[in-house]
C-alpha cells in the first residue's frame, strides 16, 4: 500500500491579534466598566483593574475583543462585589461620603436632569440582582445582543434570556414608582394588562 | 426602555479627556509605593513559607488528622512480608504516633468550631469569616494572624481590606504608633478602592483628634 504523501496543509495566515492603542482601551473600558457599575464611587479603580488584567491576559482573539474586554469587567466587577457584600457583613466600616463617580454631562444646560436620573437609574438597578441588574446593563444600556452577553457573563442564552426579562420587570416596576422616570415607565406595556371581558351570550 | 436608558448613559458619559486624567489618577495611585511594599511582604511570604514546611515537619502524621470511623484499617496495615502469617483475630495496630488507649487528635475537645474547616496543619483557613470570629471573641492574637494572612492576598482590594482591619482594631485599643500612621496614611493615599481610602482617611482623623476631656 503506497501511501501517498499527503498534501500540506497551506499555513494559516497568523494574525496576531493587537490591542488598540492605550488611549482608545482605557476609554472602551471605562465604558464598559461604568454601564455596569454606574455612578459607582470605586468606578475608577475598577477600570483600573481591568484595565490592567485586559494589558497583562494574552489576547488570543478568539472572540471580539469588545467581547473580552467586556467579560473582564465583568468579572472584576462581580468580584468586587463578592468582596464588599463579605467584608460589609462583618466589618462595619465608616460610610464613604465620596462622591458618586463618572456622571457628567457634555450639555451644561441638561447636567442636573440627567445627572439625577443617571444616578436614580443606578440606584433602582442596585436593587436588582447581581446577575439580572449585569445583563439589564449590559443588553439596554450597552446595548449588546444575547448571544454576545451569553458568551460575556458564562450562562446559556436562554437563562440570559430569562434574567433580562425577570431585570426588565423589575427595574420597570421600580421605576414605575420613581417620579423622574414616570413618564417613560408610562410608555412601557403594562404588566398585567386588562382581561377582555367577553361579549354577553344574546339569548 | 433599552434606547432610553442607552441615551441617558451616552449623554451622561464624561469627556474623554476627563475619563483620561480620572484613570491616569488611578493608575499613580496603583504604581505609588507599591515596590516599596511588597518586598517587606514578600519576605514575610517567604518566612511563613518556612515556617508552614517546620510545622509540617513538626506534625507527627497527617494520617492523625483522619476521623477515626474513616480511617481504613486495611490501609494502616503494614504489608505483609513474605513468609509471615498475620495474627488472625488480632486487633488492628493503631496508626503510627498513637499509644493504645489514646484517642486520635480529633476529640471533641480540640474540634474547631463546626463552620470553621480545619487546614491539614490544623489551622483555620484565613477567610474574612474566621477573622471576624476571632474578633468576636476577642482572641486577638488569632485574629492578627487571620488578618496578616490574608493581607498577603495577591488581589489588592482584599488585601488592603485586611489592611484597614488589622489597623482598626489595633488602634481602637490604643493610639498608633508611627509605623501604624504611616501605614494608614498610606492606605488613605493608595488604597485598592474609594471606598477603602475613605474609610483609611476617617479611621485617621478619628486616631488624630485629640481625646475629649
Amino acid at each position: 500500500m503506497d501511501s501517498a504523501p499527503r498534501p500540506l496543509r497551506s499555513p494559516m495566515p497568523h494574525h496576531a491579534p493587537v490591542l488598540p492603542p492605550a488611549r482608545e482601551l482605557t476609554l472602551l473600558v471605562y465604558r464598559q466598566m461604568r454601564a455596569l457599575t454606574g455612578p459607582h464611587r470605586d468606578l475608577d479603580d475598577l477600570a483600573q483593574t481591568a484595565l490592567e488584567q485586559i494589558l497583562r491576559s494574552n489576547y488570543r482573539g478568539e472572540s471580539k475583543l469588545s467581547t473580552f474586554t467586556h467579560s473582564v469587567c465583568y468579572h472584576v466587577w462581580v468580584k468586587h462585589l463578592r468582596f464588599s457584600y463579605r467584608f460589609r457583613a462583618r466589618f462595619a466600616l465608616a460610610e464613604t461620603d465620596e462622591q458618586a463617580s463618572g456622571v457628567d454631562a457634555k450639555d451644561p444646560a441638561s447636567l442636573l436632569e440627567d445627572r439625577q436620573r443617571f444616578l436614580r437609574l443606578y440606584e433602582a438597578l442596585e436593587r436588582v440582582s447581581v446577575k439580572r441588574r449585569a445583563v439589564v446593563a449590559l443588553h439596554d444600556v450597552s446595548g449588546l445582543d444575547v448571544p454576545e452577553i451569553a458568551c460575556i457573563v458564562g450562562a446559556s442564552e436562554a437563562t440570559v434570556r430569562t434574567r433580562l426579562r425577570d431585570g426588565r420587570k423589575k427595574l420597570r416596576a421600580l421605576l414605575a414608582r420613581d417620579p423622574e422616570f414616570s413618564e417613560g415607565a408610562s410608555d412601557a406595556p403594562p404588566q398585567n394588562p386588562p382581561r377582555r371581558e367577553l361579549p354577553c351570550p344574546q339569548s | 426602555m433599552s434606547s432610553e436608558l442607552s441615551e441617558l448613559f451616552e449623554r451622561t458619559l464624561p469627556p474623554d479627556d476627563v475619563i483620561l486624567r480620572r484613570m491616569a489618577a488611578a493608575r499613580t495611585r496603583r504604581v505609588t509605593d507599591r515596590p516599596a511594599r511588597r518586598w517587606p511582604w514578600a519576605l514575610a511570604g517567604v518566612g511563613a513559607c518556612i515556617a508552614g514546611l517546620a510545622l509540617v515537619r513538626a506534625v507527627p502524621d497527617p494520617i492523625l488528622l483522619v476521623e477515626p470511623e474513616h480511617f481504613d484499617q486495611k490501609q494502616a496495615k503494614p504489608a505483609a512480608r513474605p513468609g509471615v502469617q498475620p495474627t488472625v483475630g488480632a486487633a488492628a495496630e493503631p496508626p503510627r504516633g498513637i499509644e493504645p488507649g489514646k484517642e486520635a487528635r480529633t476529640s471533641k475537645s480540640n474540634e474547631a468550631p463546626a463552620d470553621i474547616p480545619l487546614r491539614k496543619g490544623g489551622l483555620p483557613p484565613a477567610t474574612w469569616e474566621a477573622a471576624a470570629q476571632a474578633l468576636r471573641a476577642g482572641d486577638q492574637a488569632e485574629a492578627q494572624r487571620l488578618l496578616e494572612e490574608l493581607a498577603r492576598s495577591d488581589d489588592p482590594e482584599v488585601r488592603d481590606g485586611a489592611r484597614l482591619v488589622r489597623l482598626r482594631s489595633l488602634v481602637q485599643a490604643r493610639r498608633p504608633s508611627p509605623t501604624e500612621r504611616a501605614e494608614l496614611t498610606e492606605l488613605s493615599t493608595s488604597g485598592a478602592t474609594a471606598s477603602i481610602r475613605a474609610a483609611a482617611r476617617r479611621l485617621l482623623e478619628e486616631t488624630s483628634s485629640p481625646p475629649d476631656p
